[in-house]
């Protein structure tokens, strides 16, 4: 009995050796792809996605808060609070705060490791368009929170808490790299070349535009240093430019009945056709309204709904009493098909619309200023209508009423940058609203009422560093003492 | 089967009530009692302070001065008598007065089975290293517990135990010995019957025997690296000593919220100081009566809940045949939810059984258990917090009638849903299964050498629906979309041990030693399906909706094989060493790095054993000192965490356009395991005939190299990172007494109590010395030289004094940079405390709790002082005013500054919403504080039927009839008017969030009977 025990022991010690490696072999996930199964075509179009996604969300709705367009019905005043109030606390909070600075970085890192992903494929235009879009990341970042990582970003557990670089550096470094890209897309592809086609979601695989794209990112970078005495700098980086894009930059993933464009399902109607509560609560400033009106603008019709009186009527951003004129049917709502007899309007033209990074107007505009700055050839007068006339365009206004309304006397270019950047404000409305407010941090224009409960000069200039950073990176933030959104400014900011 | 035990017990009752009037007279009578003497074999003298039990009952009761004992018995029970440093004696009684004799223990006590230790190998207390707690069955349904953790609450040095729900099926949090994973996993390990599992929820109380607590780390040799926190190594009942005993037990219990968190009554809705009857927020003007605008009477949100309902029924058999025994036993509750609508209910049933097959003994038990639950998800309370309290809660029930308030068209507000609505449109459903059992043989080789083979399974398989109903309107914001989601996960383990086992003499000195091999299986499917956009209000399926249908699956595999040992040498039976060892193999690491051992050493002294003349000649009974070393490796990892993986979001794939993105998690292949180191002394006392137990430890734990998953610069490109960082050091003093107050023959006085003294402090967060500090969750932090975890709250700027720095002008004060320290969230000091009084068959238990030096913040004050219904709101009558203790800042000529004190300047705007949402609710500062306090856990009274009073019925052997209370009064630190701090969130100690259903306090009612 001992003798048998034994053997019995023997064997089965010695199947459990030979047979362990075998069976403890199952960490390979069964579940998700990992870097070995991923392409970058199949990268590229999430990465683009969200890009588009934090732009017609997050950056457009805190910049047409702050740039002027928006305020609310008293049914919403709850909902945005924070941004009413200038909460720079509130804002930069884990917890129902803006992650802008969260959002940016980990679309940063999409597009970082495309780039590692298509030089180990040799794909060269793919690491192109990531740096583009890289830059375009950083470039909103400096814009929202001033001084930030970039020389030791995007570098995982190398360097866990990066260094801040400087606003500017960071922007010359971006506008180095915008340069980069292009150089990257303009020489001609070996044939061995992995090039996008319908995964490139903005341009479809057309590389002479992102070369266009590229350029007006830089043109609208370099612009933002106006105010900043280094016009030797910009001057030289404006004569490298070369064709800007004259078309709508947009990203079309193929938005259908399940996956609305967000901005619709956010602001308009949800995939039941219901309004949801952004329409019920996001109202145009009486200034906006006022804007509009008084130039006699044909885009004011397709922007907004008149009320039941007939007439147009806005709110005050930030006003926080009870005042029923105020409430959410005695104000304009966006206009949309479905006010429209199911045609497109200004804005809202299909629950599908692409998502729009920048229109054609913005690319006119910044021509307009940069040639009256005389930083360019070209006539300041022909690109401001070229930017008018887009805007219109897009806005689905007809050539006759567009003509007449450039015919205005108080449309008419008159070599001011007043007039640019006011019509440039017209154009941008609900589109690109985080331009409009960065467009008045540099120049103080157009001159947007400030909410009923600052002093006059108290405006949000930036964000805080976010909750995230000061927890995990609090020796850099604590560097840049910034604890009012209303004072600290970032570097392009002088006013 | 539920009405069947309803009907029975009205008659029982009906019974009892009749029995009663006998049981006075009856009393006493010399041949339903057992009476006898114990002597002791040594000397012949009578032995004082003897428990005696009449096995398979829980009537017991101690010899007194003269040895001599009554008992309600009758010839033919067997007696069970037991004393520390005695060996135990069963006998048969056979006359009504009986002469028991009891002999010193000489070398091993395994007769006292009180300590089952690591893979059911029974032993000695004396002969282990580190601190150990018995409780048994009577002690842990004491308040009918529906699960066997809320009977363990509060009784045992060291075990921390927080129930932080209140909902049908709540959750808990366990810590034992305080923190030593960042990641927040400090709970002990589960071993039922020699099996690990993962979770004992679904183990029915009253089928527990006892739980012996391993407190050290010296369970993880035995049973691998879960054990790293200690054991609770529970036996079910058997059917030992029961010659055929059936017991019924019937508990009936009624629960009702308490401690919500205050809310003013002074204002009504409106913004402002203006009334607004669209408006929910509570800053309208304030309540003047004028056309019924005035809070109501009673507590608005408390009417929302309703009086909860348990009723228990548990049937058990059990019988001992020559070696063979079962256990048969069935239960069923049935719970109604605090919150109206919510309800559980479970059945469950165990079967075990021990045979004896020549020389082969085969152990086997299985259990099943079916829980049902229905409820509705967080969002009524939440919406209850933030209405004013003139809200006409009764008018809102029916919101199904058209012309009802509380109809979504008509509900006074679209931002905050009505809360009858969300009870009646949000359901989660869940339906789980539980199978666990094992089989276990064993064989004798030699007189000295055993073999055993042990296979456990445990499968745990949920089914779980959340429905959202479908509701059109023609009103803005008041439709809601339909939505259902159907999910199953099957969850199965298999864990086998081949064991042997040898025992040898040599001499004076007695080995003991084990050798084993262990393998064990997981695998985890889970499936879910769902359709956000359902076409009909009443139909949930996938099939009637429009867009897509959403879902997924993951299967999850892990396994390890592990090899053990451990050797335990005993000199004289009073000196023994133990030295255990064992190497793990997983398949979660990197196979360069998947192997890891980890070896231990225990000893310890029994002074009384080697010095008799101590007991002999002192009022010392019994005097133990004990030590012991362990280091444990653990993997804490799920499987596949080594790659970056990739995902589909974002609506991908459009049709074949595909799109994937990288997880926001930064991986690390290198990831090797983390170990612990532990060290604990301590003494064990008994003096004046046992009549004092004490017992002192000491314990020091440091763990290293932690595998967690954290937080990092979302600049790196993700938001958290695996790394192998951190170390948490834990200096912990335990100390025990219990004792006899008052001890005579129908009367006793026991009281125990319990000190726990926690010094956690984190030692190192990223190795380097870079980074001082992390944060966990919310104002949760792990701060290097600080507890772990500690509470971080924002705060205002500040003067070097603490006073609040404000604007000149505007009178407000501004954000600090860094937020402020408040200290640790996790309990340093505990204490519990026990009275058990018994006169002849009645016995009544008090349990208090005590946890002090831990501050917690809560974000249900958050929530209500945006909305106004906070009490701070109010505090300077909705009027400006200056913020008290603030300073202004004065520039000096010199250029220095200065602060002044403001007397003067009052904060701008004050008065309204906007002001205490922007400065005052966006600070968490002003909703932390300390969350001391000091807790009656259960009260209860029980009452056992002498046997004379049941022999009339005499189908009886034992009745018993008990009422019960738990959570009477709650004594709090006077800053917190926040809530229960026992309450958590998300597993971080000391946050009290709205998405918990506030506490319940419960009273019930119990009986008992054996057939």
């Amino acid at each position: 009995m001992k003798i048998n025990i034994s053997y019995f022991a023997i064997i089965i010690i010695a199947l459990i050796s030979t047979s362990c490696e075998k069976y403890l072999d199952v960490n390979k996930d069964p579940n998700n792809p990992v870097e070995e199964h991923i392409r970058v075509e199949q990268r590229l179009p999430a990465a683009l996605y969200y890009t588009a996604l934090q732009e017609v969300t997050q950056l457009n709705q805190l910049g047409s808060f702050w740039g002027g367009y928006w305020g609310t019905s008293n049914e919403g005043s709850n909902s945005y609070k924070k941004e009413q109030l200038y909460n720079g606390p509130a804002i930069m909070a884990k917890r129902d705060g803006i992650p802008i600075w969260e959002n940016g970085y980990t679309y940063l890192n999409y597009y970082e490791l495309l780039k590692a992903d298509a030089e180990g494929e040799g794909a060269p235009a793919y690491s192109a368009i990531a740096m583009i879009m890289q830059a375009w990341h950083y470039l909103r970042l400096v814009d929202t929170y001033g001084d930030i990582p970039f020389t030791q970003a995007l570098q995982g557990q190398k360097y866990p808490r990066p260094v801040y670089d400087d606003g500017s550096d960071v922007y010359k470094a971006s506008i180095d790299m915008l340069s980069s890209a292009i150089d990257l897309l303009g020489r001609s592809p070996l044939p061995s070349e992995k090039r996008p086609a319908k995964d490139d979601i903005l341009f479809n695989g057309d590389l002479g535009k992102w070369i266009q794209f590229a350029n007006t990112i830089k043109l609208r970078a370099l612009l933002r240093g106006s105010e900043v005495s280094n016009s030797s700098y910009i001057q030289t980086e404006i004569a490298k430019i070369g064709s800007v894009l004259n078309e709508t930059a947009q990203v079309q993933p193929g938005f259908n009945a399940t996956n609305l464009n967000p901005f619709w399902s956010t602001y308009y109607r949800n995939s039941s056709n219901k309004t949801t509560n952004g329409y019920i609560h996001i109202r145009p400033t009486q200034f906006a309204i006022d804007s509009y009106y008084s130039l006699s603008d044909p885009r004011l019709s397709r922007l907004y709904a008149k009320k039941k009186n007939g007439v147009y009527k806005g709110v005050i951003f930030g006003y926080e009493g009870t005042d029923a004129s105020f409430n959410k049917d005695n104000t304009s709502p966006f206009f949309g098909p479905a006010e429209n007899g199911g045609k497109s309007a200004a804005i809202l033209k299909s629950q599908t619309q692409p998502i729009i990074l920048i229109s054609a107007a913005e690319s006119w505009f910044l021509l307009a200023e940069a040639a009256h700055r005389g930083w360019i050839q070209g006539d300041a007068a022909e690109y401001y209508r070229n930017g008018i006339s887009a805007s219109m365009q897009q806005m689905e206004v007809s050539a006759t009423e567009r003509d007449a309304y450039l015919a205005h006397p108080d449309v008419t270019f008159n070599n001011t940058l007043e007039r640019i950047i006011l019509q440039k404000w017209l154009a941008l409305n609900s589109i690109s609203g985080f331009e409009a407010w960065s467009d008045y941090r540099r120049l103080g224009l157009p001159e947007i009422p400030n909410t009923p409960g600052t002093s006059p000069d108290e405006r949000p200039r930036r964000l805080l560093y976010p909750e995230t950073e000061v927890q995990t990176n609090i020796a850099e933030v604590s560097k840049r003492d910034i604890n009012n959104i209303t004072t600290a400014r970032v570097w392009w900011d002088s006013k | 089967m539920h009405r069947l035990f309803s009907k029975t017990i009205f008659l029982l009752v009906l019974s009892f009530a009749a029995g009663f009037q006998l049981s006075p007279a009856a009393y006493g009578q010399a041949d339903l009692s057992l009476t006898g003497v114990v002597i002791s074999e040594e000397d012949g003298k009578p032995v004082s302070y003897v428990t005696v039990n009449i096995k398979g009952t829980n009537r017991h009761t101690l010899t007194d001065d003269n040895g001599k004992f009554v008992i309600p018995g009758t010839i033919g029970d067997t007696i069970f008598v037991s004393s520390l440093g005695y060996s135990p004696v069963l006998i048969a009684a056979d006359n009504h007065n009986l002469s028991v004799k009891i002999k010193p223990s000489t070398f091993v006590l395994k007769e006292l089975k009180v300590v089952a230790t690591a893979l059911g190998i029974k032993r000695a207390p004396k002969e282990l290293g580190s601190s150990t707690e018995v409780i048994r069955a009577d002690e842990l349904t004491q308040g009918s517990p529906l699960n066997p953790l809320t009977g363990l609450t509060g009784k045992v040095a060291g075990l921390r135990i927080n129930m932080y729900d209140s909902k049908v099926d709540p959750n808990f949090q366990i810590t034992m010995r305080g923190s030593r994973s960042i990641t927040g996993n400090n709970a002990p390990l589960y071993v039922v019957d020699g099996v690990p599992v993962p979770e004992i929820s679904r183990l029915n109380p009253g089928d527990i025997e006892s739980i012996t607590i391993l407190k050290g780390a010296n369970a993880a040799a035995l049973y691998g690296s879960e054990g790293v926190n200690g054991a609770l190594i529970i036996v079910t009942k058997s059917g030992e000593g029961s010659k055929g005993r059936v017991s019924f037990r019937q508990s009936t219990s009624l629960s009702d919220v308490y401690l919500l968190p205050k809310a003013q009554t002074e204002f009504g809705q409106g913004l402002d100081g203006i009334y607004s009857p669209s408006e929910y927020q509570s800053w309208g003007p304030a309540f003047d009566g004028t056309n019924g605008y005035s809070a109501r009477k009673r507590d608005v949100r408390k009417e929302l809940f309703t009086t909860g309902i348990n009723i228990q029924n548990d049937l058990s058999f059990s019988k001992e045949t020559g070696d063979d025994r079962y256990y048969l036993s069935l239960q069923n509750i049935t719970v109604k939810g605090i919150i109206p609508k919510d309800r559980s209910s479970r059945n469950g049933a165990r079967f075990n059984t021990l045979q004896n097959i020549g020389k082969l003994r085969v152990n086997s038990a299985i259990s099943y258990s079916h829980v049902n639950t229905n409820t509705t998800p967080d969002g009524p309370w939440v919406s209850m917090y933030k209405m004013p309290a003139n809200f006409p809660i009764e008018e809102m029930v029916n919101w199904r009638d058209p012309n009802s308030k509380g109809h979504p068209d008509n509900f006074f507000t679209s931002v905050v849903k009505n809360p009858y609505f969300l009870i009646d449109t949000y359901r989660n459903e869940s339906i789980q299964q539980v199978v666990s059992g094992k089989v276990e043989a064993e064989y004798p080789v030699t007189s000295w050498l055993r073999v055993m083979y042990r296979l456990g399974l445990y499968s745990n398989s949920l089914q779980t629906r959340s429905t959202v109903e479908r509701f059109d309107s023609e009103r803005a914001g008041a439709s809601q979309q339909g939505s259902v989601s159907d999910g199953t996960s099957n969850f199965r383990r298999i864990n086998g041990d081949l064991i042997l086992s040898a025992e040898r003499e040599f001499g004076k000195i007695k080995i003991n030693a084990i050798a084993g091999h262990n393998f064990r299986d997981e695998l985890t499917k889970t499936t879910n399906i769902a359709a956000s956009n359902l076409l009909f209000p009443d139909l949930f399926n996938q099939g009637s909706r429009s867009g897509n249908l959403t879902g997924g699956s993951a299967i999850l595999t892990e396994r390890q094989f592990s090899i053990y040992a451990e050797v335990t040498a005993g000199y004289s039976g009073y000196l023994f060493l133990t030295l255990t060892g064992r190497r793990d193999k997983t398949s979660l690491l990197h196979p360069d790095n998947n192997t890891y051992f980890y070896p231990g050493a225990s000893a310890s002294f029994i002074i009384t054993d080697a010095f008799p003349s101590i007991r002999e000649n002192t009022v010392t009974d019994y005097l133990k000192l004990y030590t012991s070393y362990n280091k444990t490796g653990n993997v804490n990892l799920s499987p596949y965490s080594l790659n970056l993986t990739y995902t589909q979001t974002g609506g991908f794939p459009y049709g074949d356009l595909t799109g994937f993105v990288p997880s926001s998690k930064n991986p690390n292949p290198d990831i090797r395991p983390e170990f612990v180191r532990s060290f604990e002394a301590g003494v064990q006392w008994s003096l004046l005939k046992r009549r004092l137990n004490a017992e002192l430890a000491y314990v020091y734990s440091n763990s290293q190299g932690q595998i967690f998953a954290a937080t990092s610069s979302a600049a790196t490109g993700y938001t958290t990172s695996m790394v192998n960082l951190g170390e948490l050091e834990n200096n912990i003093i335990e100390f025990t007494i219990d004792g006899d107050i008052a001890r005579t023959r129908d009367f006793r006085i026991n009281t125990a109590f319990s000190y726990t003294y926690i010094n956690n402090v984190v030692k190192d967060l990223y190795g380097s010395g870079e980074a001082e500090e992390y944060n966990i969750f919310r104002q949760s932090y792990a701060i290097k030289g600080m507890p772990y975890p500690s509470l971080k709250v924002t705060d205002y700027k500040r003067d070097n004094q603490g006073r609040i720095i404000v604007d000149a002008i505007t009178g407000l004060p501004s954000a600090s940079t860094e937020p402020t320290y408040k200290g640790t969230m996790v309990p340093p000091h505990q204490l519990g405390f026990q009275a058990t009084i018994r006169y002849k068959g009645i016995s009544l238990f008090a349990d208090f709790e005590s946890r002090l030096g831990a501050w917690m913040y809560s974000e249900v004050a958050n929530a209500m002082i945006q909305t106004g219904t906070h009490p701070m709101t109010t505090q300077y009558g909705r009027k400006e005013f200056v913020i008290p203790n603030s300073v202004i800042e004065i520039n000096n000529p010199d250029g220095s500054v200065a602060y002044q004190p403001n007397t003067s300047v009052v904060a701008k705007g004050s008065g309204n919403s906007a002001y205490w949402n922007k400065y005052v609710a966006g600070y968490s500062v002003n909703y932390a504080a300390p969350g001391d306090y000091f807790k009656m856990r259960t009260l209860s009274l029980k009452y056992t039927f002498s046997r004379a009073a049941i022999a009339n019925m005499k189908i009886f052997k034992e009745v018993t009839i008990g009422a019960e209370a738990t959570n009477l009064f709650i004594i709090r630190h006077k800053d917190n008017d926040f809530g229960d701090p026992e309450y958590l969130y998300n597993n971080t100690a000391g946050y009290y969030s709205w998405r918990q259903v506030p506490p319940y306090r419960t009273v019930g009612f119990t009986v008992n009977i054996v057939f």
